[in-house]
C-alpha cells in the first residue's frame, strides 16, 4: 500500500494500519530529530510528539507534497521549538540536561567503549565542542545541515522540506561549513589554551 | 592544488564522489599543507560525531508506545457516545437518582429501627422476698 492509501484508510476509521506508516518513516524522522537535540531518548520523545501530531492533523494533508516531506516538516517545526524551550530553561535545568547528554554520549559511542578513559574523556570533549557548534549555527543552516547530513537528503529534497529553491539550500549548506569550521576553529584553539 | 580548492573538494572527498584524479590531489595537498591537515582532521571528527549518532537507533518499542497513545486518545474521544453517563445531560439526572436513591434507602432503613426496650430488672429487695411466708390464698377462700 503507498503512503497515500493507507492516509485514506486510516482517515476513514482503521487505525490499526498507522503502524505502517510509522514504522515507515520513523528512522527518518529519528535521525532528523536526533540532529537537533544529540539525546537518544529527547529524540524518541521528539518522534512521539511527530507522529501524534502527524495523525491529529491528518485530515489537513492535501496531498500537494510528498507525506515524507510533510512529515519532515512536522519533525523539524517540532526539533526547532524543543531547541527553543531548552534555551529558555534555567540554569539548573541546563546542568541537569549536561548531565544526561554526557550519559547519552556513553550509550552513542560503542567505539567509545574500546578507548581507555584519557581517550574517551579526549573523544567526548570533541564531541561536546562539535554539538555546541553544530547548536550555535543559525535555525536555517542549521535544518539544512541535519537534513542533509543525518537525513542523506538532496539539495531538492531539502529545498521541498523548507519550500525554497535548490540554489538557496546549496549556499545554506555552504554557509553552514563556514561557520561551523570557524566556530570549531575558535573553540578547539580555547580548548587547546585550557 | 591551492588551499581554497582542496577545501571545496573536502566534502566530496568524505562521501567519497570525488575522480581518482581529484583525490590523488587533495591527497597530496594534505600530505603538504598543515593547516589543510588540520582542517581535514577536524572535520573527520565532525563526520564521524554526525555518523555515530546517525546510526543511533530508537527505542525498539517506540512504535508500540505511539500506538498505545493513539489508541488511549481514541478511546477517550469516543468514549461519551458509548457511556450515556458521560454525557453532560445525563449527568445531573445521575446526580439527581443516586440522592434519591440514598434518602429512600435513608428513610427504610430508619422505618425498620426499634428503639430496645429494656426491661428492668426486678430489685434486690424484691429477689430477696420469700414466697412462701406470703399468705396462701386459700386462706382467704376459707374465709
Amino acid at each position: 500500500m503507498t503512503d497515500s492509501e493507507l492516509i485514506q484508510e486510516i482517515l476513514s476509521g482503521n487505525l490499526a494500519l498507522f503502524r505502517q506508516l510509522l514504522e515507515r518513516h520513523q528512522a527518518q524522522v529519528f535521525r532528523t530529530c536526533i540532529g537537533f537535540v544529540h539525546s537518544k531518548e529527547d529524540a524518541d520523545d521528539l518522534t512521539q510528539e511527530v507522529f501524534i501530531q502527524a495523525y491529529q492533523s491528518l485530515a489537513s494533508f492535501k496531498g500537494d507534497s510528498e507525506f515524507s516531506t510533510w512529515l519532515y516538516r512536522i519533525a523539524v517545526n517540532r526539533s526547532l521549538n524543543h531547541v527553543r524551550e531548552r534555551q529558555k530553561k534555567s540554569i539548573f535545568d541546563r546542568l541537569d540536561s549536561f548531565f544526561t547528554r554526557e550519559k547519552d554520549v556513553q550509550f552513542f559511542s560503542d567505539s567509545a567503549m574500546e578507548e581507555n578513559p584519557e581517550q574517551q574523556f579526549i573523544h567526548n570533549e570533541e564531541r561536546e565542542m562539535i554539538t555546541k557548534a553544530l547548536d550555535k549555527l543559525p535555525e536555517k543552516q542549521r535544518v539544512a545541515m541535519v537534513l542533509s547530513k543525518y537525513d542523506d537528503m538532496s539539495q531538492r529534497e531539502i529545498a521541498n522540506v523548507l519550500n525554497t529553491t535548490e540554489g538557496a539550500v546549496e549556499a545554506l549548506l555552504q554557509r553552514a561549513k563556514i561557520t561551523l569550521r570557524k566556530d570549531l576553529a575558535q573553540l578547539y584553539h580555547r580548548y587547546k589554551r585550557q | 592544488m591551492n588551499c581554497s580548492t582542496c577545501q571545496k573538494h573536502l566534502d566530496a572527498y568524505f562521501d567519497g564522489t570525488l575522480s581518482v584524479d581529484l583525490k590523488i590531489q587533495v591527497d597530496d595537498h594534505l600530505a603538504a599543507c598543515k593547516a589543510c591537515a588540520e582542517l581535514y582532521a577536524r572535520w573527520s571528527v565532525v563526520e564521524q560525531v554526525m555518523n555515530e549518532e546517525k546510526s543511533t537507533s530508537s527505542n525498539p518499542f517506540l512504535a508500540t508506545r505511539i500506538m498505545s497513545q493513539l489508541e488511549e486518545m481514541q478511546a477517550k474521544k469516543y468514549a461519551p457516545a458509548h457511556s450515556i453517563a458521560k454525557r453532560p445531560v445525563f449527568r445531573p439526572v445521575t446526580v439527581v437518582f443516586i440522592v434519591g436513591v440514598a434518602i429512600s434507602l435513608g428513610v427504610l432503613l430508619g422505618n425498620l429501627y426499634r428503639p430496645l426496650q429494656v426491661r428492668h430488672a426486678p430489685s434486690t429487695e424484691l429477689l430477696y422476698l420469700d414466697d412462701a411466708t406470703i399468705e396462701p390464698i386459700a386462706f382467704y377462700d376459707a374465709k
